[in-house]
């Protein structure tokens, strides 16, 4: 147990960067806010996705781990953890967005307004009151699965009771469906309202690959730091990080087939509440923004994690995966921003709430990290993984 | 007698994978370069042992799908541009989202297909005959022999102290076999 004491000063810094990063966050967004309430709501709504879905991906991507078990799952299962315990925090973070649903659902809170048939036909599902009680119920679930099964996990490493895995293993069974189906009803209330005429039926997986690349880009970065010390140190392979720099890379082609898959059935079907979407977000500016998205949120990633090399190094994987991360900010941006500005208007906003929300989330994961063992204690199946004739 | 024939290597064998190993890291310190190793289950440490260079097989997939790529996209664009262009619902001639598909998959072809062929020929085969197989007991590869050979093909080959580095390596026993 000494051996993790000496990670614990570095969490702690960190955990103190983190809050005083937010805090200045905090204090620009709101200077940015005064002015411009609308750009305020728009930004938060960007930074809020990304950094909800890394606590809502991690949740998933632990029930990926309790089903499919792998070393992967072994040395990051306790990021997974305390990043599923933010949950309340993003649960919390969410009451910006119902005070400014004036300004972000605007074309469906008031389809008396606009007098759009479709709309009016929708708002016995898209009306105010549903939202919120939807929403509410997402992060009941979320916050109910996750607790369990964190707490599951910390009494395993308490009393070494190996039955415990049975337990985790069920509810992530079901939970992986149920996260599926929350998660897609989310995506379509938080993020393919904001054009309420538009839908895509592949909106929902889209929505939940990008949590997944973000948790996995966002868990390499913070295993290559925890790896350089005790208990990591002693467990850690350069075979964990090849397997998460493959699930980093399998998410990058998948968020690509889907973005892709999307685009060209729209395309090609050319109907006008279909192209609508394209409609807003190829227009000068955002068509630069599309075409980098291409390039740097597929094709460098690709190329770069083509190669075992960049994947077996814990530092050049870091560096992917911060980029990653940066990248998914991007097409965040581009998914939300077209639908209140025509042209691209880079504001200061934009940097300030990820900063925010991001100072705020990392300063209560990190006081979370390292309150139990970086790695299970007791988990029967870990100790076979540390056969050394695998 | 067999003075005149021509011979393929010495071979050993070994009674577990520790000796094969050390052998194995001992003829390529001694400075053989023409070796190969046989046992009947992958052994770990051995393709390092033996000093085996990493395959050059990625690149050649990584070639065959850049080429795979570039052609079935051109031969979209040239077809539909070029040789019979078509009006197809007022869309531009080149209408790059469409070709995405083809590209893909002739990309995966020709990655797939220079992987399979540049795995045969890489590994020489298809090959009916070669002269490991003339080793006595060889058909204990697949089961508990574990065989080191260093080919008469090597510079530094030499009949009798090659067959002596081997016995003192640990080989139960090491037999010259034929070409």
């Amino acid at each position: 147990m000494n051996a993790s004491k000496t990670v614990q000063p570095g969490i702690k810094h960190a955990a103190n960067i983190s809050l005083r990063i937010g805090i200045a966050g905090l204090a620009g967004t709101l200077l940015g806010a005064m002015g411009n309430m609308s750009q305020f709501y728009q930004s938060y709504l960007q930074a809020y996705i990304f950094w909800s879905g890394i606590s809502i991906g991690s949740l998933a991507a632990l029930m990926i781990h309790h089903l499919a078990g792998g070393g992967w799952g072994f040395v990051t299962q306790r990021i997974l953890e305390a990043s599923v315990k933010t949950l309340p925090l993003v649960a919390l973070l969410f009451i910006p967005i119902i005070l400014g649903m004036d300004k972000l659902y605007h074309h469906w809170l008031h389809p008396e307004a606009i007098h759009v048939a479709l709309i009016e036909l929708k708002s016995l599902y898209l009306n105010k009151n549903a939202f919120i009680i939807r929403t509410v119920i997402y992060f009941v679930i979320w916050i109910g699965m996750g607790t369990w099964l964190c707490k599951w996990s910390t009494k395993q490493d308490e009393t070494g009771d190996k039955t415990l895995n049975r337990p985790m293993r069920k509810l992530s069974g079901i939970g992986i469906v149920i996260y599926g189906l929350t998660a897609t009803a989310a995506s379509w209330d938080w993020t393919m309202s904001l054009e309420p005429t538009w839908f895509s039926s592949i909106w929902g997986p889209l929505f939940m690959v990008g949590q997944g690349l973000s948790t996995f880009a966002f868990s390499i970065i913070v295993l290559s730091k925890l790896a350089k010390h005790n208990p990591l140190a002693k467990v850690i392979k350069s075979a964990h990080f090849h397997d998460l720099g493959n699930l980093t890379f399998a998410f990058v082609i998948l968020w690509t087939y889907m973005t892709f898959g999307q685009f060209i059935i729209i395309w090609s079907g050319n109907l006008p509440e279909e192209i609508i979407w394209y409609l807003d977000r190829t227009p000068t500016g955002w068509k630069v923004v599309a075409i980098l998205l291409t390039v740097f949120h597929f094709l460098l990633p690709f190329l770069l994690l083509l190669s075992r090399l960049t994947k077996l190094k814990a530092q050049y994987l870091a560096k992917i995966a911060l980029f990653v991360l940066l990248i998914r900010l991007v097409d965040n941006f581009w998914v939300i921003a077209p639908t209140f500005q025509d042209g691209v208007n880079i504001h200061l906003l934009d940097f300030t709430t990820p900063l925010a929300i991001g100072g705020l989330w990392m300063f209560v994961f990190l006081k979370f990290l390292p309150k139990h063992s970086l790695i299970p204690l007791h988990d029967p199946r870990f100790k076979v993984e540390e056969d050394p004739h695998d | 007698m067999s003075a005149d024939k021509k011979i393929y290597g010495l071979v050993a064998e070994f009674n577990d994978s520790d000796l094969l190993i050390k052998a194995a890291e001992q003829t390529q310190e001694a400075g053989y370069t023409k070796t190969d190793a046989y046992t009947p289950f992958p052994v770990h440490g051995l393709t390092e042992a033996l000093g085996i260079k990493r395959t050059i097989l990625p690149w050649i997939v990584l070639t065959g799908g850049i080429l795979g790529c570039l052609g079935g996209f051109y031969l979209q664009y040239w077809v539909s541009v070029e040789a019979y262009p078509l009006n197809v619902g007022g869309r531009p001639f080149n209408s790059w989202p469409s070709f995405i598909p083809v590209t893909f998959e002739c990309t995966i072809l020709g990655a797939a297909l220079s992987a399979i062929i540049g795995m045969l020929s890489l590994n020489g085969l298809p090959q009916p005959y070669h002269s490991i197989f003339n080793t006595p007991n060889f058909e204990r590869a697949s089961n508990d022999g574990f065989f080191l050979c260093i080919e008469e093909q090597d510079p530094k080959f030499d009949k009798k102290q090659t067959r002596r580095l081997l016995e003192d390596l640990g080989a139960v026993s090491v037999s010259e076999v034929e070409s």
